[in-house]
C-alpha cells in the first residue's frame, strides 16, 4: 500500500470517520499489513505527541533539576579549576599582602631612604672613562659591586687622595650595604675642591646616614644641603618635612 | 523521585561518558532519554522489574550510548574493551527492548521541531475542529490554505521522521 493511501486510512480510522464494514476491513488489513500498521503505529504517536502536557512537564522537571545541579554543584572539572582558582588568588593576596605588611612595618627613614635612593650613573662623567679607574667603573656598572670595592680599594692604597676614587669606593659600599663605610670615603670626597662630586658625596651620605637610622644627624646634614640650594636641595627639604611628620 | 534518580546515578553515568569519547551534552542527552524511556514505560504499564532498577536503567543507558557512539561512526571494537559495568560490580547483564519508547521519543523530537503555526492546526485538528474553525481560530483568510498547510506540515514531520537512521534502525529491528 502506497504511503499517502496508508496514511489517509490511518486517518480516516483514528478520526471515526469510517463505516463499520470500513473499519473492520481496516482492522483486518493491520494485522496483515507491516506498511499499515507501521503507519498506524506512527500516527498514532504523532497524536499522543501533539497533545502530551505530561510528558512535556516531565521534561522540564528534568531540566529544571539538571540546571538547578549544575549551578549548586557544579561539575568535577569546573570544581578543581575553581580550586586552583581560588588557591592562586590566595596566593596572590598573601604575597600582596606580606608586601604591604612588609611596608606598613618598615621604619619611616628607611622607607624614605628607599624612595629617594638612586644608583650613581658614571655614564654621566665621561672624563672617568679615561683614566685609570675605568676597569672599576666597569665593575660597577655590571653591577659586580664587589669587584669595584676591591678594586678601588687596591688604588686608593697608592692614591689616598684621589676624590674619583674615593666616590667610585663609597658608592659601590653605598651598594652593598655597607653604609657606614660608605660614610667615611664620602666624607673623604666632601672634603675635596671636586664641586660636582662633593654635592652627589653630601647627597648619599646623607641618604646613607638616614639608613642607618640616625635621625638626627641626617636632619643636619639634609639641612645643608638644603640650604645650599643645589641639585639635591629640594629633595632634601622633603625628607625634611616627611621626618618632622 | 526524579532528583533521586539524579542524584544517584547522574554523576556516574556521566563519567563513564566523559571517560570514554562522550562530551557532557552527550551525557546529559543520554540520560535524560533513559530516564523518559521509563517514564515511558511506566506510563504504558509496561515496567516490568525482574532485577535490580539500578541494573535495569544501566542497561536502557548503555544501550543508549552504544546507539549514540555507533551512529557517530565510531568503531565500536575500540570501545570494546571499555569497561561499562561500573555501576555494580558484577552488574547482571541484561536486555531491555525500548524500541517502542525510543520510536515515540523520536516523534516527539520532530513535533518539537515543527513551527509553532504547524503544531497548532495538526493539533486543533486531532481535537475534531473543522477545517473553518482552525482558520478562525488561527486568522487564516482562506479555507483552503488551512487543508494545504496541515497536509504539508504532516507530510513534512513524516519525512523527518522516516529519513531519521535511528527510526529505520527501529523499524529493522521490528521487522526481525
Amino acid at each position: 500500500m502506497k504511503t499517502k493511501e496508508a496514511s489517509k486510512l490511518v486517518d480516516d480510522y483514528i478520526r471515526g470517520e469510517m463505516s463499520v464494514e470500513e473499519r473492520e476491513q481496516f482492522e483486518r488489513k493491520l494485522s496483515e499489513d507491516p506498511g499499515l500498521r507501521e503507519a498506524y503505529e506512527l500516527q498514532k504517536n504523532i497524536n499522543r505527541a501533539l497533545d502530551d502536557e505530561e510528558f512535556i512537564q516531565y521534561k522540564k522537571l528534568l531540566n529544571e533539576i539538571h540546571r538547578e545541579k549544575r549551578v549548586k554543584h557544579p561539575l568535577n572539572f569546573q570544581r578543581t579549576k575553581r580550586i586552583y582558582a581560588i588557591a592562586a588568588l590566595i596566593v596572590v593576596l598573601l604575597a600582596v599582602g606580606s608586601i604591604l605588611l612588609f611596608q606598613l612595618l618598615r621604619p619611616e627613614h628607611e622607607r624614605l631612604f628607599r624612595k629617594y635612593y638612586t644608583s650613581y650613573a658614571f655614564e654621566q662623567f665621561r672624563s672617568f672613562e679615561e683614566n685609570k679607574l675605568q676597569e672599576g667603573i666597569l665593575f660597577y656598572q655590571e653591577g659586580q659591586y664587589e669587584q669595584a670595592i676591591r678594586f678601588s680599594k687596591s688604588y686608593i692604597t697608592n692614591h689616598t687622595g684621589d676624590v674619583q676614587a674615593n666616590f667610585l669606593l663609597a658608592i659601590s659600599l653605598m651598594e652593598e650595604g655597607k653604609y657606614n663605610e660608605a660614610v667615611h670615603y664620602f666624607s673623604r670626597v666632601i672634603k675635596s675642591d671636586h664641586l660636582r662630586l662633593r654635592e652627589y658625596a653630601e647627597w648619599y651620605e646623607a641618604l646613607a646616614t638616614l639608613h642607618q637610622g640616625k635621625i638626627e644627624r641626617a636632619s643636619l646634614l639634609l639641612s645643608r644641603i638644603k640650604i645650599e640650594e643645589n641639585n639635591f636641595s629640594e629633595k632634601a627639604q622633603e625628607i625634611l618635612i616627611a621626618l618632622e611628620e | 523521585m526524579i532528583e533521586y534518580l539524579y542524584d544517584n546515578y547522574y554523576p556516574a553515568l556521566r563519567r563513564m561518558v566523559l571517560h570514554n569519547s562522550g562530551r557532557d551534552d552527550d551525557a546529559w542527552d543520554i540520560f535524560q532519554d533513559t530516564i523518559l524511556i521509563i517514564f515511558e514505560k511506566i506510563r504504558n504499564d509496561e515496567l516490568q522489574l525482574k532485577c535490580a532498577f539500578s541494573t535495569y536503567l544501566y542497561a536502557i543507558w548503555k544501550n543508549k550510548w552504544l546507539k549514540t557512539l555507533e551512529r557517530r561512526r565510531f568503531e565500536y571494537h575500540k570501545n570494546r574493551s571499555y569497561d561499562f559495568q561500573l555501576v555494580e560490580e558484577n552488574q547482571e547483564s541484561i536486555e531491555v527492548n525500548t524500541d517502542k519508547e525510543e520510536q515515540y521519543l523520536l516523534v516527539r523530537e520532530y513535533v518539537e521541531k515543527l513551527d509553532e503555526r504547524c503544531r497548532k492546526i495538526m493539533k486543533l485538528h486531532l481535537k475534531d475542529y473543522s477545517n473553518q474553525e482552525i482558520c478562525d481560530l488561527l486568522n487564516i483568510s482562506q479555507y483552503d490554505l488551512v487543508r494545504k498547510k496541515k497536509h504539508r506540515c504532516k507530510e513534512k514531520l513524516l519525512q523527518w521522521i522516516k529519513s531519521d537512521k535511528r527510526y529505520q534502525a527501529i523499524m529493522k529491528n521490528k521487522k526481525k
